[in-house]
């Protein structure tokens, strides 16, 4: 059991991370495309939290008696978080063009957009 | 001294941002935010500047919160000041006051780009400091998301918001690489400070992990540096930003990530054994591939813009080449070209944006004989052709003429010639514009390129004296400054403390400081380099006009694998992250293969 929850997070986030590479390859539609973005940030989130788990731990809040029990190492928790901040951010951004685009060039598609080319 | 100097080391990171908060006030008068970004930033490059001196000495240490070196372990944050990390923060720190400069006179940018200017600034120290790889992503971050805003502002521009779309997207990706890597290397290690996580790696035998974590951190780093495959994205930003932050890009934001690379590549891997030797020739091959591909791009292209966005790559490859070599001498030859070549760059676009100002567009097809209008911005585009093929006394020439002596000490001079030649390239292209520009040579029209670009609808009769003076400027110091001995030799003594991991993790940790090294010699001046410094000016001059007049008479010169080059160059989103895919593929791929398993 505890070799899976070890394993598992690291194999999902490898996935999410391909999926994620993936559709922002093949995807025709912007708004799908900030998707997959967001789909890869949380990719890496799940790989740092896995990387920060080991077996028979706790959440690493030092206010309540943990009962003498390993905490999962904090300082990945935090890196994750960090991230988390910045997805937003860049997916807050991305979201704003896209709707810009869609106002400007009446297309979602960035297929459709021709503007820089050679 | 030192002790004033520790603490003057956060100030680079902070003043810049509480510049950029104040500078956010509401009903602040336009004027009152260009001076007082003006100031700001001037005021960090004056601190940088003293700093320099100091920090080449002796390498300085902040730890952020008091925090520092508790039972034997790196506690905190800690910023390293060290000469290479100072002096690119210096060099950033001019550059920005400059561009900061040029949009002051020339009432370029919109309401947040001031603020969004000196975040780049604060990030870029940030980045450049960074003692640990966790600090050096956050700041990449908030420079990446500081860089696509302000270009995605230019609202007037048709081609910035697909652009800032297409960077935003690969840069994120890019990161989000990095930072799998960082977790990674957090993983084997237990720690994301540089220095330690160096002591840590440091004669551990090495494994298909470590070499999957050393491709993701470096080549996520790669996708920052533009090199190729990797470069697309920023080809179309650096077309469709602001003229000022274009030359930025090209002068500061990518180096940047070659920073990284030969940073992380010394101070964290350079220790494992065998893995050095792996990375090496896959820096190599991508980087002169990028010197190459940015070079002949650079030759094709009919827009002023996104021609020098291509030479900026190109340059940011020839650079990359030397970060490669792994050595000090390697280290030295890489600081003196980005230096020369940042200068330069920025001139070059301030240059164009004048032309912009004043001819309302940067097509060459429109622009041919409007030469002769703005005869001043042509001749210092002519200048600047000289520079970037190398002209000596020029840093591009200095970087190159270390380079070479770089190069033989590892027996790579077979590099050198292609490094020369793609220099020639992306003069030859500032020379096919001036010839276009001046002999009014008309420009066959283009069945693959589309490059949108914003025509101001009012054009400036003349241009204000500072527009001009700002290009003159730097064109001036980027040609001038490897003349300076004491300039040479303090890159010299930087760059064998920037290669020297024993003497990193001795300053970071605390630990007795081993032997110093001896600096290399950062003598540009031989009678075997100079010779193909003034080859490498007259085969642009040559070559840029041939091109342009053979173009007159046979429209369709292009050969098929040149017609395929710039077919690839699609501006699609969707092709760059397969590109990415393909690239990040190829570097994990190569180094599972080439790192000995342990």
């Amino acid at each position: 059991m505890s070799r899976v929850v070890e394993v598992l997070p690291m194999l999902v986030g490898l996935w999410l991370l391909l999926v994620g590479m993936y559709g922002a390859a093949t995807t025709r539609h912007l708004v799908h495309l900030v998707v997959c973005v967001s789909i890869l940030h949380s990719g890496a989130w799940l790989l740092l939290l896995g990387v920060g788990h080991r077996p028979g731990v706790t959440a690493p809040t030092l206010d309540e008696d943990v009962g003498g029990r390993v905490l999962a190492d904090p300082v990945v928790q935090a890196l994750a978080v960090t991230d988390v901040v910045v997805g937003a951010a860049v997916t807050a951004l991305l979201i704003a063009l896209t709707f810009r685009v869609k106002r400007r060039f009446g297309e979602l598609d960035p297929r459709e957009v021709h503007v820089l080319r050679g | 001294m030192v002790d004033a100097a520790e603490r003057v080391v956060p100030l680079l990171v902070v003043l810049p941002i509480m510049a950029a908060a104040v500078v956010r006030l509401p009903n602040l008068p336009g004027r009152v935010v260009a001076g007082f970004s003006i100031g700001s930033s001037a005021a960090m490059a004056g601190l940088a500047l003293w700093l320099l001196p100091i920090v080449i000495d002796t390498p300085v240490v902040h730890v952020v919160g008091g925090w520092g070196v508790r039972e034997g372990l790196v506690v905190g944050i800690s910023l390293v000041a060290d000469g290479l990390a100072v002096g690119f923060v210096a060099l950033t720190g001019v550059l920005v006051t400059t561009g900061l400069g040029y949009l002051a006179a020339s009432h370029e940018g919109h309401a947040a780009t001031d603020v969004l200017t000196l975040l780049i600034l604060a990030a870029v120290a940030g980045f450049l400091l960074a003692g640990d790889i966790f600090t050096m992503f956050v700041f990449m971050e908030l420079f990446g998301i500081a860089v696509y805003a302000v270009t995605a502002g230019k609202v007037e521009d048709p081609a910035a918001l697909p652009a800032a779309i297409n960077v935003a997207v690969i840069s994120t990706i890019g990161a989000v690489l990095f930072l799998t890597g960082v977790g990674l290397l957090y993983r084997l290690t237990g720690t994301p400070n540089i220095a330690q996580s160096g002591a840590v790696l440091t004669d551990t035998p090495p494994h298909a992990a470590l070499a999957v974590t050393t491709a993701l951190v470096l080549g996520g780093l790669a996708v920052k540096t533009g090199l190729v495959p990797f470069h697309f994205a920023h080809a179309d930003l650096h077309t469709a930003s602001w003229s000022p932050h274009a030359g930025l890009l090209g002068a500061v934001m990518l180096p940047i990530g070659l920073y990284g690379i030969g940073r992380l590549q010394i101070s964290v891997f350079g220790g494992v054994p065998g893995l050095d030797e792996a990375v090496r020739p896959v820096l190599l091959v991508a980087a002169l591939t990028t010197a190459l591909v940015g070079g002949a791009m650079a030759l094709m292209q009919d827009q002023l813009k996104r021609m020098l966005a291509f030479s900026s790559i190109s340059h940011v490859g020839i650079a990359g080449v030397a970060v490669a070599f792994g050595t000090a001498s390697g280290t030295a030859a890489a600081a003196v070209y980005v230096v020369g070549h940042g200068f330069v760059k920025v001139g070059l676009m301030l240059v164009a944006g004048v032309v912009l100002h004043r001819l309302g567009t940067l097509q060459l097809s429109e622009l041919a004989g409007r030469g002769r209008e703005v005869p001043v911005a042509v001749g210092l585009l002519t200048v600047g052709a000289a520079l970037l093929a190398g002209m000596p006394p020029s840093g591009l020439f200095a970087g190159k003429a270390v380079m070479t002596g770089a190069a033989e000490e590892l027996g790579l001079g077979w590099v050198m010639p292609l490094v020369y030649l793609a220099a020639v390239l992306t003069g030859a292209a500032v020379a096919r514009a001036v010839s276009h520009l001046w002999f009014g040579w008309p420009v066959p029209e283009d069945d693959i390129g589309i490059v949108a670009e914003h025509r101001p609808e009012e054009l400036a009769s003349r241009s204000p004296r500072v527009l001009l003076a700002l290009p003159i400027a730097l064109l001036g110091i980027g040609s001038l400054l490897p003349l300076s001995g004491s300039y040479l030799a303090g890159v010299g003594e930087a760059a064998a403390a920037a290669v020297d991991r024993e003497l990193y993790v001795a300053t970071v940790t605390g630990g007795p400081p081993p032997e110093v090294t001896a600096s290399p010699q950062v003598e540009p001046w031989t009678a075997t380099s100079i010779a193909p410094g003034v080859a490498g000016v007259v085969g642009a001059a040559v070559l840029g006009p041939w091109i342009a007049a053979r173009w007159r008479r046979e429209p369709h010169l292009l050969s098929a694998p040149a017609r395929g080059l710039r077919r690839l160059h699609t501006g699609l989103v969707n092709d760059q992250v397969t590109w990415l895919t393909v690239g990040i593929a190829g570097w994990c791929l190569w180094l599972l293969v080439t790192v000995p398993a342990g």
